[in-house]
């Protein structure tokens, strides 16, 4: 077996340099959050257009609020003024409970469907 | 008299319950087309041809529903319902249908009764939830007064 030699006084190693404070501006989370709230207004609308009814519809709404409430203008434009907001707020329910009575009347005919095919499958003479 | 007919029609029993279910779906598809006058033919033909079994009534029950003819639709769920070779979902069915004839034709006591029967022949079944929906709602609505049977469990 081979002695490892262990030489503390290796000039190999050098010192780890120190990071520096980075000056960072005030109204960086500002940006971020304007970025973010345009980032999931696409995001969003992409979701909910691929997957319809699913989704509820969030995506295009949870973005204009994200961005205005980071107090930047979104992809989809100027911040919601309140009245705005209150109207989208009223949409999405309204389409929440659309949804809702959608799925309900598609479980509906799904099951009464199946049981007339179950039927049809056990018919004797 | 309808055998003789059903085995001159269909011949062999195997080959004739292919046909049988053929008419059966053709019927059902006439139906979810709207073509109500279609499906109701074929679904007297399975009657003649297949009297024992509860598809024909039952697929005419639907149709006089939709129609708005409740008197005929709660007849022929009624002889569905009393089929000796249908399963339980299908009786199940049968009943469920009978207890939505049953309401239009504000004959409430029978339709909760109904209702409740088929929920209780496929309790914990598709069928007998769905019966127990349609009570619990009428409930709700007040259309059933309260008291006049047992809770739904």
């Amino acid at each position: 077996m081979a002695d490892i030699k262990v030489n503390p006084e290796s000039d190999q190693f050098v010192p780890v340099q120190e990071h520096t404070p980075v000056q960072t501006a005030n109204n960086s989370g500002v940006n971020f959050g304007k970025v973010l709230g345009g980032a999931a207004n696409i995001a969003g609308q992409l979701v909910s257009g691929v997957a319809g009814a699913q989704t509820l519809g969030l995506g295009p709404l949870v973005g204009n609020i994200a961005g205005s409430l980071a107090g930047g203008n979104g992809v989809s434009g100027g911040p919601l003024d309140g009245s705005e907001l209150t109207n989208l707020l009223q949409l999405q329910n309204e389409i929440q409970r659309q949804s809702l009575v959608f799925n309900a009347q598609t479980n509906i005919s799904k099951t009464d469907h199946e049981t007339r095919m179950s039927a049809v499958r056990n018919i004797r003479t | 008299m309808p055998n003789k007919i059903a085995a001159a029609v269909l011949g062999p029993a195997e080959s004739g319950n292919s046909i049988l279910q053929f008419l059966g779906e053709a019927a059902y598809l006439w139906s979810y087309r709207g073509q109500l006058d279609k499906s109701a033919a074929i679904f007297q033909a399975l009657i003649t041809l297949a009297p024992n079994d509860p598809v024909g009534h039952q697929g005419l029950a639907e149709i006089y529903l939709t129609q708005g003819k409740f008197r005929e639709a709660e007849r022929e769920a009624q002889t569905a319902s009393r089929s000796t070779s249908a399963d339980r979902r299908t009786t199940a069915f049968a009943y469920k249908l009978r207890g939505r004839a049953l309401m239009q034709l504000n004959r409430l006591k029978e339709a909760e009764k109904a209702l409740l029967r088929a929920s209780e022949i496929d309790a914990g079944g598709a069928e007998g939830k769905s019966a127990l929906e349609i009570l619990e709602a009428a409930r709700r609505m007040g259309i059933f007064p309260s008291g006049t049977s047992p809770p739904v469990k």
